[in-house]
């Protein structure tokens, strides 16, 4: 296959309209479980299937369109930041997926106040000193306060976990 | 005029006023804080007001209310992130403007229009609220659907340059919207056997996942270049008044009566609110602009729409509670509840038979209006001052808040996984430029045009008829249609004009 | 390593004290419940029928248990969310859940795979008998009769509001089937939502607690053809109902209180009797009759258990009926 043809299809665009159609095909297949009723009119599996339909055609359009632009290549230095941060962007998602799911074990407090300060470096651009103290300070003082007062006043429960 | 005075009997007196402060300044902080909401505020306050009297009870909601959608201004415009669904749009002009360093502008435009937006729908809602609500009885699925189909053609003025990523967008809005249980045939869908799946996705967990999250994650990618400045740099010093000029303001005016209008108009329609109306009034506004290509941007007429229109569905959402006991969205929905406690049941003969509460609600929204402005005009540097924390605190702070919001929905914990699931679309949407507005938009229209679409035919046992011969349906299907068209002659003439050059 | 010795040495003899002040107080407990605030869990957002009864009883049951009893709104899953957490609470008699047959319908609909017999049911709390059947005051209907010749004639044209796989919808059903006719069952969505459709005739007749349409009733807006209870009800005399008509058909919804499986006998008792003193109140009938309509009627456990199994059984026997099948 032609390089360049190949090169055209990498833009986000293409991206965007690749991801496009396979998500179209999941949706349609996961739509064939619906379970399809007799007395309504249109069923539950009706408009769904129309979404799947349409984003399908959707995408190769998208698809088309971006075959015909010709997209402006990026600068090498460009290039080179992007990977760097995407590693953060990485062990921020993977540090909220573990404060979500330490949460019902070690209880709301402690896992906002260890989420707060890791969370916290993790976004300090890297010249800056960090405080760990002061961090640690406020995100304690944050999830205690918000904790009591949602869970005292207003009967919300948090997770409490094993410790509190 | 006796009514009024019976009305102002009943609220103007110590602990009623108290009341109302404490709920403004409360409803601003909720509304402020991403995660927290208004509609939180209510549904936290609601029972603490049982103790009270019918009237303090109901003109501390409505002080809660009016101070919780009006918050939701703050942190969109300073952190783009919306604190309540009902400012989801403010942020694509308010976030702009702030960083092009006119974050106090921003702020007190929008701080003026909310009290503008309040003002005019309580003074429709004080005169014209019994023939306005007969009218909105009209609307049924019919006219729902096709009012839907009119929300969506919206998509056009949200999409930015790809009017088919726009409609993709929404398609995945409408999608998501799918999962859980079909409200008509109480059948699953796409809950892969999962119990939580089948509660489906709630739109506070959504919207707080792909704009509290998504920016969390953009500013994980930018914030370790050490270049990135830590805050951003405002000008606080020699800020008169609200921030903009007298000629800034009469510049507006007819931008925020159309966004009056559109936001009552969207409140008095029971089910629908503030956040679709910040949205419509939004693309309808761009619309009609001058000159569309400067919103998002950084112009005072996106502020101006969205903060306008969602302050209006609060006197609209109250027109056909007070007038027939039907609620306009999910927070006169639990107003209804508060009344019902106390032994009053809204419906045709409130007017007659509790005029004191009555009017005592139309003064309450004149007086929450007048508080709400004057605490947000003190409190504006301050707000900005909150600027000078640093991102590095101020957003792992934020989403501690989303974490109790979220969860705050229903109590379990599914909703709070939703939110990171929803931070990653996000953040993808953003690397692949699919513009994340017409998916909100998809998401919350896209089950009303499939519920009234099978109602609707239901109702007429399969036949489409119904749905052209209704006028108020005609109507809106023709403007959807006509807008469609519009848009895509633009977008046409727009590439024309590209490959001429 | 001496100190920690003797720490250990120190904890060997303090546990069987510890261990027996631990059983005295399991023993106890029943006895001494309320010792802690007990929570009430709503399925459903504040502000609606099931949270009022809840929080009606709530307001009494302080002065008469001690303790103060909280109500927790858990809304989802039109009470599934709420029955959930409860059933996976711990059994120490400090959770309940107030619930009502949506939750029994629930489980027939497939919304969750269990229902009361998942739970300890305490009591009911009240029986809301008030089901009508209303029309618009401007049609031509001036009873039931009237409605059934004219479903007769036009078979699958009036417009009865309900949802699939509601309660309401099984009204409904069983209307059709005493009657011998067949509507046009349109989902028009909620309690207010109906009022709004009928108000503007989208619909022809309407099905829901009294309490729901009362304004309308009041105002003149609707008129109600039938009560659809064994007699008439005292606060509403002149509707006369299906049965009297012609028509047998009886709606009724129970709101029960129940405990996670396993909780003790004792305080199912107590809190039991707690609410049935309530229910004998002339004030609490007031609050009641205010705001749904509603007259007391309690039913105590083993009355519950019946009455729940029964309708469980006859939910269960029209499965397909209600399903839409």
């Amino acid at each position: 296959m032609d390089y360049k043809i190949m090169h055209r299809f990498k833009s986000i665009d293409g991206i965007c309209g690749i991801f496009c159609i396979m998500f179209s095909i999941f949706y349609l297949l996961a739509s064939t479980n619906i379970h399809k009723s007799t007395v309504v009119t249109l069923g539950a599996e009706f408009m769904p299937r129309i979404y799947g339909i349409v984003l399908f055609i959707l995408s190769c359009v998208q698809i088309i369109n971006c075959s015909r632009n010709i997209q402006v290549q990026n600068t090498a230095t460009e290039a080179r930041l992007e990977k760097n941060d995407k590693r953060n962007v990485f062990l921020t998602f993977l540090l909220t997926f573990c404060y979500l799911g330490i949460m019902q074990i070690v209880g709301f407090i402690i896992a906002s106040t260890l989420y707060f300060v890791v969370q916290a470096s993790l976004l300090s651009s890297i010249g800056s000193k960090r405080r760990y103290g002061l961090l640690l300070l406020v995100g304690a003082l944050l999830s205690i306060g918000s904790y009591y007062a949602f869970h005292t006043v207003f009967h919300i429960s948090l997770p409490s976990g094993l410790l509190f | 005029m006796d009514n009024f005075i019976i009305g102002a009997q009943a609220v103007l007196n110590l602990p009623s006023i108290l009341l109302i402060v404490i709920g403004i300044i409360t409803g601003i902080i909720f509304g402020a804080i991403p995660g927290l909401s208004a509609t939180m505020a209510i549904a936290l306050f609601l029972p603490i007001t049982y103790g009270l009297s019918p009237t303090q009870g109901i003109v501390l909601l409505i002080a809660l209310y009016v101070g919780g959608i009006s918050g939701g201004l703050i942190s969109a415009i300073l952190t783009h992130i919306p604190g309540t669904p009902s400012s989801v749009a403010t942020c694509f002009d308010g976030w702009p403007l702030t960083q092009k360093g006119q974050a106090t502008k921003a702020l007190g435009v929008g701080i003026v229009f909310s009290f503008i937006g309040t003002l005019f729908s309580t003074i429709i809602l004080i005169f014209l609220s019994p023939i306005l609500a007969r009218f909105a009885i009209k609307f049924g699925a019919y006219e729902y659907f096709a009012l839907g189909i009119f929300s969506l053609s919206m998509i056009g003025s949200l999409s930015g340059k790809s009017l088919a990523k726009g409609i993709s967008s929404a398609l995945f809005g409408c999608m998501f919207a799918t999962v859980g249980i079909d409200m008509i045939g109480a059948v699953p869908r796409f809950s892969f056997g999962v119990q939580s799946m089948k509660m489906g996705f709630n739109i506070l967990p959504v919207m707080i996942g792909m704009f509290a999250v998504a920016e969390i994650l953009k500013a994980a990618e930018e914030s370790r270049h050490p270049l990135q400045s830590e805050t951003i740099k405002i000008n606080i010093k020699g800020i008169k008044g609200f921030g903009f000029s007298w000629a800034e303001f009469r510049s507006q005016w007819s931008n925020g009566l159309y966004s009056s209008l559109i936001g009552t108009g969207i409140g008095i329609l029971p089910g629908i609110g503030g956040g679709i109306a910040n949205i419509i009034a939004y693309s309808a506004v761009k619309n009609k602009s001058k000159y569309p290509e400067k919103f998002g941007s950084g112009i005072i007429d996106g502020v101006v729409a969205t903060e306008t229109s969602n302050n209006a569905a609060i006197g609209g959402a109250l027109v056909p509670l007070l007038c027939l006991g039907i609620p306009g969205d999910t927070v006169t929905a639990m107003l209804l509840g508060g009344l019902t406690l106390h032994g009053i049941s809204p419906g045709p003969l409130m007017f007659t038979q509790n005029v004191d509460i009555v009017y005592g609600i139309f003064i309450a929204l004149l007086i929450s209006a007048v508080l709400m402005l004057l605490i947000e005009f003190y409190g504006l540097r301050a707000f900005v001052a909150l600027l000078k924390l640093p991102k590095s605190t101020l957003l792992p702070g934020i989403f501690i808040f989303c974490v109790i919001g979220a969860f705050g929905v229903n109590n379990q914990m599914f909703d709070v996984w939703t939110v990171l699931l929803f931070g990653g679309i996000g953040y993808f949407f953003n690397k692949i430029k699919m513009p994340t507005a017409p998916f909100i938009l998809g998401f919350i229209i896209g089950p009303i045009i499939e519920v009234n679409l099978r109602r609707g035919l239901m109702f007429s046992q399969g036949s489409f008829a119904p749905f052209i011969t209704s006028p108020i349906a005609t109507v809106f299907l023709s403007a959807s249609l006509l807008s469609l068209v519009l848009s895509g002659i633009k977008n046409i003439r727009r590439k024309m004009d590209k490959k001429s050059i | 390593m001496k100190k920690s010795i003797w720490i250990v040495m120190a904890l060997v003899l303090m546990s069987p004290i510890l261990w027996a002040a631990g059983q005295q107080e399991i023993g106890n407990e029943a006895d001494t419940w309320p010792t802690k605030p007990i929570e009430i869990v709503v399925p459903f957002n504040a502000g609606g029928d099931t949270d009022f009864h809840a929080r009606t009883y709530a307001k009494y049951l302080k002065d008469i248990l001690g303790q103060p009893v909280t109500i927790i709104n858990v809304a989802g899953a039109n009470g599934g969310a709420g029955s959930i957490r409860v059933k996976n609470a711990k059994p120490d008699g400090y959770s309940a859940l107030f619930f009502h047959d949506s939750m029994l319908m629930n489980k027939v609909v497939g919304v969750t795979d269990f229902a009361h017999e998942a739970l300890d049911p305490a009591c009911i709390g009240v029986h809301d008998d008030t089901y009508i059947l209303a029309v618009n005051s401007k049609s031509t209907y001036m009873s039931l009769d009237d409605l059934i010749q004219d479903a007769k004639k036009h078979p699958g044209d009036i417009k009865y509001a309900s949802s699939i796989g509601g309660y309401t919808y099984y009204v409904g059903c069983m209307l059709e089937r005493e009657a011998n006719v067949h509507f046009n069952i349109v989902d028009a969505g909620g309690g207010s939502d109906r009022n709004a459709a009928l108000l503007a005739q989208k619909i022809d007749t309407n099905v829901n607690p009294y309490g729901v349409m009362k304004p309308f009733i009041d105002s003149g807006d609707f008129r109600v053809l039938a009560l659809f209870s064994e007699k008439r009800s005292n606060l509403f005399p002149t509707i006369p109902t299906a049965k009297e008509q012609g028509y047998e058909v009886i709606g009724s919804r129970a709101y029960f209180l129940s405990f996670p499986k396993g909780t003790d006998p004792k305080i199912i008792a107590k809190m039991s009797s707690a609410m049935e003193t309530i229910s004998k109140m002339p004030e609490y009938a007031k609050d009641i009759e205010l705001a749904y309509c509603v007259e007391p009627g309690f039913s105590g456990t083993e009355k519950t258990l019946k009455y729940l199994d029964k309708t469980m059984a006859s939910f269960m026997a029209d499965q397909d009926f209600i399903l839409g099948k």
